[in-house]
């Protein structure tokens, strides 16, 4: 190896410093906060990171129970954005079921969301449908069963 | 319980693939290294027998997926166990520097770990897609060909190669369910199975005093990095672990006699991760050829092609299963290849320097680039991870030009998670360019190196 021994030492020893100065960049932040709340531990996968949607998320777990694995339906909020990110998250919570978009990128699909026997809710102060049926209410949002299409 | 089930799969991995451990060019390193080189071959071996499966019609189990590369891997074991390994000593720094080395790379694991744990840097692209695929996958048992095909899951970006959702996938098969929570949390295994084989290189160059020195930096920066960007279950961190096992696999090789076998198993890896692992690939071969030429080794086409060959093929392999399933074949571009825009360009190259902090206030960059500076190397040697790192960014600078808007939002939240495997090029270059730059006496046989340059 080139280079004299001793130099290569101090070369390394700076490296192994410079470690040590980049590990104290991810503990800082810690100390700053309560033991307590660093310990709670996460109820989503994105608690720390994405507040709104680790809300989603929760939302979407909580209906799980309610409807069939394999439902089809559809998930409804008060904005594109919202019904969005519900509907890609619903993908991957319901995989066995098929949620059907009721907005895609901002655009309104009402063909698809036509074709669905639930709709998930989210904030939403009364049922999109008045003749759906509501089945459970659970924390930001319902689960409607929806009439039937003559 | 799910959640340990899923946890036993992923460490199951490198069964699949622990024939790759018994390569003459892998026989020398220590049991954890070698446990990294089956993980790679675990994982591409994995991937490549889930789009044949689908492709047969077969559908996913647990022991239909793990057969095929069982029966590969005792195969080429017992092929290759033959061979007397290259003997080499242990991996023995001195007491102080693996204490120190030890801890602060075991902290920032740790840190890492925990930080994963508590769901405080899982990315949002596991939740809209690399996980989905990953859960749709495990409950059709195979590639949701549909679901893929589906105009309503174009955000998904269906295109992307398949390597990460199918390891999800074989992991939520043997849990039963996605332990949504649980998989950000592997994304730190892969740095934690990286960091010996990568020491295990670099001593090749240098002191093992000096190897766990660099060894430790790599982990802490990319830890921080990782972390920083928000990487928890995506495809960032299996990409880290192949790119830069390859480019220290060739940064430190002793010349023309010696195999590529580990570089190229690695790139197919990487390529079979994400889009960027095919232009990482193509920008390492692309520097290690260039490399070869300056340093007059001969022969520089007929070795570059083994190094080559493994991304193509696996590329292919995903190519064409995209066709024979009647999916859009091929990678979808922002926009047409040449349809660059100027307006942006100032803009860009200020605010991608603007990202790049890697959770440590650019530390992570600049003490590198001082080592790198201040060594003043032979720079040609140093081309497998320079290429990268220049041709990641400006990859980097052309895909913001495509942008028909401020690209200001997307440069917030790509450059820090894209630009990782060139932070992990250039911590790499540099270690070998401050501690290392010459060639140790343990010389594979048959090598033709040239002895090495003052």
């Amino acid at each position: 190896v080139s280079g004299p021994a001793p130099d290569r030492a101090r070369r390394a020893r700076l490296w192994l410093a410079g470690a040590l100065v980049l590990c104290l960049f991810p503990l800082m932040p810690r100390l700053g906060r309560s033991l307590r709340e660093q310990l709670r531990l996460p109820a989503t996968p994105v608690d720390r990171t994405h507040g709104e949607w680790a809300r989603e998320w929760l939302f979407l777990e909580s209906c799980q129970p309610f409807l069939p694995s394999n439902a089809r339906f559809t998930v409804l909020a008060a904005d594109a954005d919202t019904e969005m990110a519900l509907y890609m998250m619903a993908i991957g919570l319901f995989p066995a079921g098929q949620p059907l978009p009721h907005t895609y990128y901002g655009m309104p699909h009402p063909e698809q969301a036509a074709a669905a026997q639930y709709s998930l809710e989210y904030r939403k102060s009364a049922p999109e449908n008045p003749r759906a049926r509501l089945i459970a209410r659970v924390p930001d949002g319902a689960i409607y069963e929806r009439p039937p299409t003559p | 319980m799910s959640s340990l089930r899923f946890l036993a799969a992923m460490l199951a991995i490198p069964v699949l693939g622990a024939g790759a451990a018994f390569h003459p060019s892998v026989r020398r390193y220590g049991v954890l290294a070698r446990a990294a080189v089956a993980l790679a071959m675990g994982t591409v071996a994995l991937t490549l027998t889930g789009l044949v499966l689908t492709l047969a019609g077969v559908a996913w189990s647990l022991p239909a997926l793990a057969a095929p590369p069982l029966v590969v891997s005792l195969a080429l074991g017992a092929l290759w166990s033959r061979s007397v390994p290259e003997p080499r000593p242990a991996f023995r720094p001195s007491r102080r520097a693996a204490a120190a080395a030890g801890a602060v790379a075991g902290l920032s694991l740790l840190l890492l770990g925990w930080t994963f744990v508590m769901s405080g840097a899982t990315s949002i692209d596991y939740l809209l897609f690399w996980g989905v695929k990953a859960a749709r996958f495990a409950q059709v048992r195979g590639i949701d060909v549909g679901l893929l095909r589906s105009f309503y899951f174009g955000h998904a970006v269906p295109d992307y190669p398949p390597a990460v959702p199918i390891v999800q996938a074989w992991g939520a098969l043997a849990a039963g369910r996605m332990p949504w929570r649980l998989v950000p949390v592997t994304s730190a295994l892969w740095l934690a199975a990286a960091l010996p084989l990568v020491c295990g290189l670099l001593r090749r160059r240098m002191t093992d005093d000096g190897a766990a020195a660099v060894g430790a930096f790599w982990t802490t920066a990319l830890a921080a990095s990782l972390a920083a960007s928000i990487s928890g279950g995506n495809a960032e961190a299996p990409l880290l672990f192949f790119e830069s096992i390859a480019i220290a696999g060739l940064l430190v090789e002793d010349g023309e006699g010696e195999g590529r076998f580990l570089p190229a198993l690695m790139l197919a890896g990487a390529a079979l991760t994400k889009v960027e692992g095919s232009v990482a690939a193509l920008l390492i071969v692309a520097g290690a050829a260039v490399r070869d030429v300056v340093e007059g080794r001969r022969r520089v086409f007929a070795r570059s092609l083994p190094l080559l060959a493994p991304p193509v093929l696996v590329v292919c392999a995903w190519f064409l299963f995209q066709w024979r399933m009647g999916l859009q074949v091929g990678y979808r571009s922002h926009g047409s290849l040449l349809a660059v825009r100027t307006e942006f360009l100032a803009t860009i190259l200020a605010w991608i320097p603007r990202e790049l902090g890697a959770g440590t206030y650019w530390l992570s960059w600049a003490i590198p680039i001082a080592f790198l500076v201040t060594a003043r190397p032979v720079v040609s040697r140093l081309f497998p991870a320079l290429f990268l790192v220049g041709g990641l960014f400006g990859f980097l600078v052309f895909d913001y030009m495509h942008d028909a808007t401020d690209p200001r939002e997307r440069i917030g939240w790509t450059a820090p998670r894209v630009s990782q495997p060139a932070l992990s090029a250039c911590i790499l270059a540099a270690g070998i360019a401050s501690l290392g730059g010459a060639r140790r006496t343990h010389a594979v046989r048959g090598a033709t190196a040239k002895p090495p340059r003052p």
